[in-house]
Order: C-alpha cells, then structure tokens, then sequence
C-alpha cells in the first residue's frame, strides 16, 4: 500500500464496515451481538485449550501427589 | 465455484451481500474494483481532483450503506455505483459544497488531501486511460472505427457513413455496441 488517500480510505472503510457501521437498527444490534458472542466463544475455546495442555503437560502436580512420597511407603512395608 | 479465499473473483452481488455480512475484505475488494471507475467518472464532470477524491469516498459511503438494497439488475454494480455518484454529485452541487451525509451516518471522518493524493488521482486517471486505450483497440474493427470517429474525432454521423460507405443508422449501431462493449469490459475486471 502507498499510504495515500485511496489507501486511507480504503482502511477506514474496511474498519467500518467490520463494525457493522453501516447496518441500523435491529440488524446491526443483533449483528453487534453476533459478533461478540464469535469473540467470546473464541477466547473461551482458547483458554479451554491452554488449560487441557497445563493439565496434560502436569499430571502429577495436577492430582496433588508428589513422585517422592511413593518410594518411602514401599521402603516401610 | 466460489473461492472463500480470493474476494477479488467474487462478483459484485456476492461482494454486496457479503458486506452487509460485515465482511472486510469483501468490502476493500468491492472498493478496489470500482475505485477507478467511480473517480474517473467524478473527474469527468467536476474537473478537479480534490473535490473528485472527497466525492469518491462519499460515493462508496452511501453504497455501504446502501450495500443491503442492492438488486443485480446488470452483471456489475457500476452503473448502480454511478447512479450513486450522480445523486451525490447533484445533493454536493445544489449545497454548494461536497456531501458528507453518508460519512456522517457511517462514522466516518474527513480524511485529509495533499498535493501527493491529488497527484494520485492523476496518475489513476492516466492509467485508467491506457487502459480504456488497450480495450477500444480489442474492440471488433467496424465497432472500433465508428467509436473512434465519432467519440475521439467527434465526427458526425452523416460523415462517418459516408466515409464507411454505409448508412447512418449502421454507424449508430456500431458506436453503440462498441461503447456498450466498453462499459462492460471497464465495468467488469
């Protein structure tokens, strides 16, 4: 892109229209909504998907045992 | 078949409809592909490149918000662009100023022109020119040469028939083909 005014426009339009800035009414209420609710369920999704790798990547920390505790019980018995 | 990735091959109802889906890059390939157009036509009839770039970005405003309305009644979206265009023209004309009211309903601002961007629109324009230069030359030889008689040359009818050796009203026929052939080769790229 040059950067010139065919090149700004085109970006300010292109944001606007991203924005359901020329939609009125209740279509652009419920596109708004649409479009927030995408969002959510992505960000949801993404934290579920950070957290199942924590949880896989961690088992044992994640159950609460230590790798310790187990040598000393079969050195009692 | 429709290619999701490649806005550039979607055509104009595809395009419209996709914007009022709030699809960014369905709206810049829509811009991109009737810029030229809209802005030559602009200049044609203003004279002048500011007033032409500030009309533009109007022209493309109003058709966002109009993007929904749109009915396919032609191929390409240009002639309802330039319909547009026109109305935008006549509202900037009889308020002795350019019309901002399709910027104003978008949220739009008022994007700033410089010496640079005038300079621009000529350097589209000139280019847009080869380019209506390269298609006049693919046109059939007898719609060519009644086109360039009578557009480039401004020759009458009469003469041109007599130069053809044909009647006027083939003459007429053949300008009309031809610039009708040319409107739909610009309109459609």
């Amino acid at each position: 892109m040059s950067g010139d005014y065919f090149d700004r426009l085109d970006a300010e339009l292109t944001a606007l229209i991203g924005g359901a800035a020329h939609l009125h009414g209740r279509r652009a209420r419920a596109r708004r909504l649409a479009l927030a609710a995408r969002r959510s369920a992505v960000v949801i999704v993404l934290g579920l998907a950070l957290a199942m790798t924590f949880i896989s990547e961690f088992p044992a920390s994640a159950s609460g045992s230590a790798p310790g505790r187990t040598v000393i019980n079969e050195l009692r018995i | 078949m429709r290619q999701p990735w490649d806005r550039s091959r979607w055509s104009d109802e595809q395009l419209l409809a996709a914007i009022v889906a709030c699809d960014e890059r369905a709206c810049s390939a829509f811009y991109r592909r009737h810029l030229t157009h809209v802005l030559a036509w602009l200049l044609q009839r203003t004279g002048d490149a500011e007033s032409s770039a500030d009309l533009t970005a109007e022209v493309f405003a109003a058709a966002m918000l109009a993007a929904g309305r749109y009915e396919p009644l032609h191929p390409s979206a240009g002639p309802w662009l330039i319909g547009i265009a026109r109305n935008v023209l006549g509202h900037s004309v009889r308020r002795g100023r350019v019309d901002a009211r399709a910027r104003r309903l978008l949220g739009a601002g008022s994007l700033a022109i410089d010496d640079h961007d005038i300079e621009r629109v000529h350097e589209i324009i000139d280019a847009r020119n080869s380019e209506v230069a390269n298609h006049v030359e693919r046109l059939p030889v007898d719609e060519r040469d009644a086109v360039l008689a009578r557009v480039v040359d401004e020759r009458e009818y009469r003469e041109i028939a007599r130069a053809l050796g044909c009647s006027e009203l083939v003459v007429r026929k053949r300008v009309s083909r031809g610039l009708a052939r040319l409107r739909t080769e610009l309109a459609i790229r």
